[in-house]
């Protein structure tokens, strides 16, 4: 059954790389489909702590599912809204986040299949016919974290979440682990704030390549900023800095909605800003075509 | 070529390439995105056309790019499938397949053996897209061979191809799939051939989602599902599908199979080739086959073959075999496969110590061969029993779970928790320089001579023979008995108490003797025709009473029904060779499109025809007319006098469609019961003399309405 499902999941994968490799975010996937004794485990589970699943209420929606691991702290959520173009979000759990209080934030999205991977699931649960695939739904969890979170994450759900018991007089022991994971959090918050900062070192030096790599952090193409270009930025400070300031969400965002890929280099990326916010004439001459048709 | 533009667009898009907005008529622009990867490919249709901009901005832009003139479709189809399939890793993967099959093949020989193919005898009934039947002949290995007919057949056939080659166990299904794949590739570069070994695991259920995974893992990342099964329509990628019968099991329910029977339906449009391998099963002569092929055959024609069984000339040359005869060595003990390409290749010497020593039968030498080897080979201090140990515990497994192969994981975990005691004793022997860790131990038993890597990159046994064989010392030794108690008779799949038949054919006659006690005296709730092969196969003589028994193709040779009684017995397509029967024994039973040869009806007793109905035989000598001759005449009261005589040409229209315009075929109890007022003699009668002028073919029990036929009723 799980070869079957398998089909699913690498389906619902390649679909979600697709999209991140287009604007060239750094990221790392993993996927996992549940295997027969932990859906029988977690099935008797819910029963035992009062909320069964039943065919008609409430169904398992975690049997495939996929994380993604941003580099960065901003990519979370940037990932979160590039996959609701691909994916129908039916539910989430996402944490706020609270002053006062240090514990780890959840970003967990179930999504539904498609209806492609609708299809291949009714196939399985025919031909199989077993209960636990009446328990569960047309839907895959989706995960997003920061990578410097996933280690602690992994260790909190091994070794804490599945024995609470074992923690239950230990709270000393358990307040430092949550202090780790708060220090963690302040590390995603200065790894961000650094490369802002070294960005806008490089932006005060006229490093252009330097500040669009450190402000944009995508996997970018070997390619130089072409002289032309940097010629530009070196006349017009305005457009610099309005180059520099403009919001990177919004600018990855839309680059995942062209209609075609877009290879990710240095000029690309100034001729597509260029097009879409800063309208500066000179580097409009320079742009092509396929980029002044994108949208 | 411009006004073919939108066919190009849609080529390209097939392989999922987008087309840049920038193209024009005259030069078209394809892009394509494989992770961080993006090119460009640039189209023209004629030299002169500058494309040398559209050049600079893709390059410039990031992409790399490729120019090509393309003069007409074919050379972009080519160029497409040339750049994605054939010069690729994965092409020459495919290509060295059937390298890497013969050199396995040897693995098991002696040194310097060579591989060979060995040809059978075989049939074939083609069936054209109008469902008629074009071709119903029985060829000999000595004219033909299947491999140069079925190359011929894809080089032949207009549009899409459906082979179906059915075997019993160990007549050569998956040399013949491989020596298929071999043919393609050496012969044609410009199709890839996918070849797949289906195995059961306990992972998968559905054979269309094994079919994609198989994609999947076969073909690199980038190459999507729909690319290949594209070029699979087209037939630039034929399918082989090797051990179809593999997922079938005893507990499959029909719309297990017609789901599999419809799934690879889907795929035969445009010039698809599909092969498929098959144990002779009931399910491709079942009116669910019959319906599913006949509301599709339009799409495409279908080619059966049945292999039959090689001979032992076919395998060994003379002088072997005069040895073998001169010595006077029980013939039954090398009739199989595995054995007969290892006596082909010991050196003489030592076939001819093997049959002068008695003791010890040739398959206990022959194992004895290759455990002594392996212990030589991967540096193994295990001895042989203790090897045979190991594997019949892994063989227990798999019938406990249901599963032929499963991943190397999986396997080197059994072997590892299951022989914790053999495993630490055995590294006692190794000297401290060489020992292995428990690791590297069960990582060389996993590459053990009696395993296999399939296609699919699990781990299975290497043949049905080994596994049979383990099937049958685990249940001799008691070792099922043992370990799973009352319950051992469950944890055995027939088809897998079915191996242990065939491997058996040639164990001494104790051990037979052993297994049939172990299969008649517990109850496994097998079906009636396992308990005939177990009578057949361990003892060469009839058993027990037989009631509702469906026996279909085979050689049944040497076997007295005198004794047993067959109530509601069909026999269907077998060949009698040296049979006796006692008329009296059979009630309500039939004998369909048989063969018998040299039998013989000792004790002459009256039948009536309805228990010994003789429909579409063939004899060599007396035979069917004595049993015609004892017929007596009490029951033609009791038949219904028809009004009218039955005609040929009421017989042929049953083979009909509705529409009374495309042939059907037909089973033959259908036939019959649409018959039904006319006696089984008067039907018998008409279908012989429609055999005899090639009207009608017969494949076991369903028959075929041919294309002379068609022509004559369309005329009359």
């Amino acid at each position: 059954m799980s070869r079957d499902l398998q089909l699913i999941e690498k389906d619902i994968c390649s679909k979600i790389c697709d999209r991140l490799d287009k604007v060239g975010l750094l990221y790392r996937i993993f996927s996992r489909v549940k295997d027969s004794n932990s859906i029988a485990e977690k099935i008797e589970r819910k029963k035992a702590e009062g909320e069964p699943y039943s065919k008609d209420g409430k169904k398992m929606q975690d049997i495939i599912g996929v994380r993604i691991v941003t580099y960065f702290h901003d990519d979370v959520n940037l990932v979160r809204e590039i996959l609701s173009d691909v994916y129908k979000c039916v539910d989430e759990e996402i944490d706020k986040v609270e002053p006062t209080v240090f514990k780890p934030k959840r970003t967990n999205i179930i999504c539904s299949f498609d209806e492609k991977q609708k299809g291949t699931f009714n196939e399985v649960a025919k031909v199989t016919n077993r209960e636990s695939l009446q328990l569960t739904d047309h839907t895959f969890e989706l995960q997003l974290r920061t990578i410097l979170s996933e280690g602690w994450h992994e260790i909190d759900h091994s070794l804490r979440y599945k024995s609470k018991d074992e923690w239950k007089n230990h709270s000393e022991k358990e307040r430092l682990l949550n202090g780790i994971y708060a220090n963690l959090e302040v590390n995603d918050l200065a790894m961000k704030s650094l490369f802002s900062e070294l960005a806008y070192q490089h932006f005060k030096e006229k490093n252009w390549e330097g500040m669009l790599r450190n402000r944009y952090r995508l996997k970018f193409q070997l390619f130089k900023l072409k002289e032309e270009l940097k010629h530009i930025l070196n006349e017009h400070p305005k457009v610099a800095k309005q180059l520099f300031k403009v919001d990177r969400h919004d600018v990855i965002s839309k680059l995942s909605k062209l209609e075609f890929s877009l290879p990710i280099n240095f000029n690309n990326m100034v001729y597509f800003i260029n097009h879409i916010e800063l309208k500066n004439e000179d580097i409009a001459n320079l742009t092509p075509d396929l980029i002044k048709n994108c949208l | 070529m411009t006004d073919k533009l939108s066919l190009v667009d849609k080529l390209f898009e097939s392989y999922n390439y987008k087309i840049a907005k920038t193209s024009t008529k005259d030069v078209r622009i394809y892009t394509l995105q494989y992770g961080m990867y993006h090119a460009a490919e640039i189209l023209s249709f004629d030299e002169k056309t500058d494309v040398s901009k559209f050049k600079t901005e893709f390059s410039e832009l990031g992409y790399a790019t490729e120019i090509r003139v393309i003069k007409n479709l074919e050379e972009v189809e080519e160029y497409l499938f040339e750049g994605f399939f054939i010069k690729t890793p994965l092409g020459n993967e495919l290509r060295n397949r059937y390298k890497n099959f013969v050199k396995k093949q040897l693995l098991n020989l002696p040194e310097g053996s060579d591989y060979q193919y060995i040809n059978s005898d075989f049939d074939l009934l083609l069936q054209d897209n109008l469902g008629e039947v074009i071709e119903a002949k029985a060829y000999s290995s000595k004219d033909n061979s299947i491999i140069s007919k079925i190359k011929d057949l894809f080089i032949q056939t207009e549009g899409a191809l459906f082979i179906i080659i059915e075997a019993p166990a160990g007549f050569g299904k998956t040399c013949t799939a491989n020596e298929i794949l071999n043919s393609i590739t050496v012969e044609n570069s410009k199709i890839l051939p996918f070849f797949t070994e289906l195995s059961r695991n306990r992972e998968a259920r559905v054979f269309k989602h094994i079919l994609l995974n198989e994609i999947d893992d076969q073909f690199p990342n980038g190459i999507k599902q729909n690319v290949v099964l594209e070029q699979i329509h087209k037939g630039r990628i034929p399918l082989i599908i090797d051990g179809f019968d593999e997922l079938i099991t005893k507990e499959n329910n029909k719309e297990d199979v017609e789901s599999m029977l419809s799934t690879i339906v889907d795929l035969l449009q445009n010039e698809a080739k599909i092969v498929i391998t098959s144990r002779k099963t009931a399910i491709l002569n079942s009116e669910e086959f019959i319906e599913t092929v006949n509301s599709s055959i339009e799409n495409y024609s279908l080619a059966r073959f049945e292999i039959k069984e090689p001979t032992i000339e076919n395998w060994l040359h003379n002088e072997r075999l005069k040895l073998i005869v001169d010595n006077e060595f029980p013939i039954n003990q090398i009739s199989n496969p595995v054995l007969l390409s290892y006596l082909r290749n010991i050196p003489l010497e030592k076939l001819e110590e093997f049959l002068t020593k008695k003791e010890g039968t040739l398959i206990d030498k022959y194992f004895d061969y290759l455990l002594t080897r392996e212990r030589q080979r991967q540096n193994l201090k295990l001895d042989n029993q203790t090897q045979f140990r190991i594997f019949r515990k892994l063989n227990r497994f798999m019938s406990e779970y249901n599963f032929t192969a499963e991943t190397k994981e999986t396997i080197k975990d059994f072997i590892k928790a299951y022989n914790v005691k053999i495993i630490k004793e055995s590294l006692k022997d190794y000297q401290s320089e060489e020992k292995p860790s428990i690791e590297e131990l069960t990582e060389t038993l996993s590459n053990h001579v009696f395993l296999d890597r399939k296609t699919d990159g699990n781990i299975g046994f290497i043949n049905d023979f080994v596994f049979g064989f383990l099937i049958s010392e685990n249940l001799i030794f008691a070792k099922f008995q043992e370990h799973y108690k009352e319950n051992f008779t469950k944890v055995i799949p027939q088809d897998f108490a079915q191996k242990s038949l065939e491997a058996s054919k040639i164990q001494s006659p104790e051990n037979k003797n052993r297994l049939w006690q172990v299969y008649n005296g517990n109850n496994f709730e097998y079906d009636s025709v396992f308990y005939f092969d177990a009578d057949y196969f361990l003892k060469n003589e009839i058993k027990r009473d037989f009631n509702t028994l469906f026996l279909s193709d085979r050689t049944i040779k040497e076997l007295n029904f005198e004794n047993h009684t067959f109530e509601n017995c069909v026999f269907a397509g077998i060949t009698f060779e040296n049979c006796t029967f006692n008329t009296s024994c059979f009630k309500k039973s039939s004998f369909q499109n048989c063969k018998f040869y040299n039998c013989s009806l000792p004790n002459k007793t009256q039948i009536v025809y309805d228990d010994f109905a003789i429909y579409v035989c063939q004899d060599n000598n007396e035979f069917i007319q004595d049993i015609n001759s004892l017929y007596c005449k009490d029951s033609e009261i009791n038949e219904v006098k028809p009004i009218n005589q039955l005609t040929e040409q009421q017989v042929l229209l049953q083979f009909l469609q509705v529409d009374e315009k495309r042939p059907k075929p037909r089973k033959f109890s259908v036939i019959k019961q649409r018959l039904a007022e006319y006696s089984d003699k008067d039907i018998s009668n008409v279908i012989n003399s429609l055999i005899r002028k090639e009207y009608l073919h017969f494949k076991d029990d369903v028959g075929f309405i041919t294309k002379d036929a068609m022509n004559f009723l369309n005329h009359n």
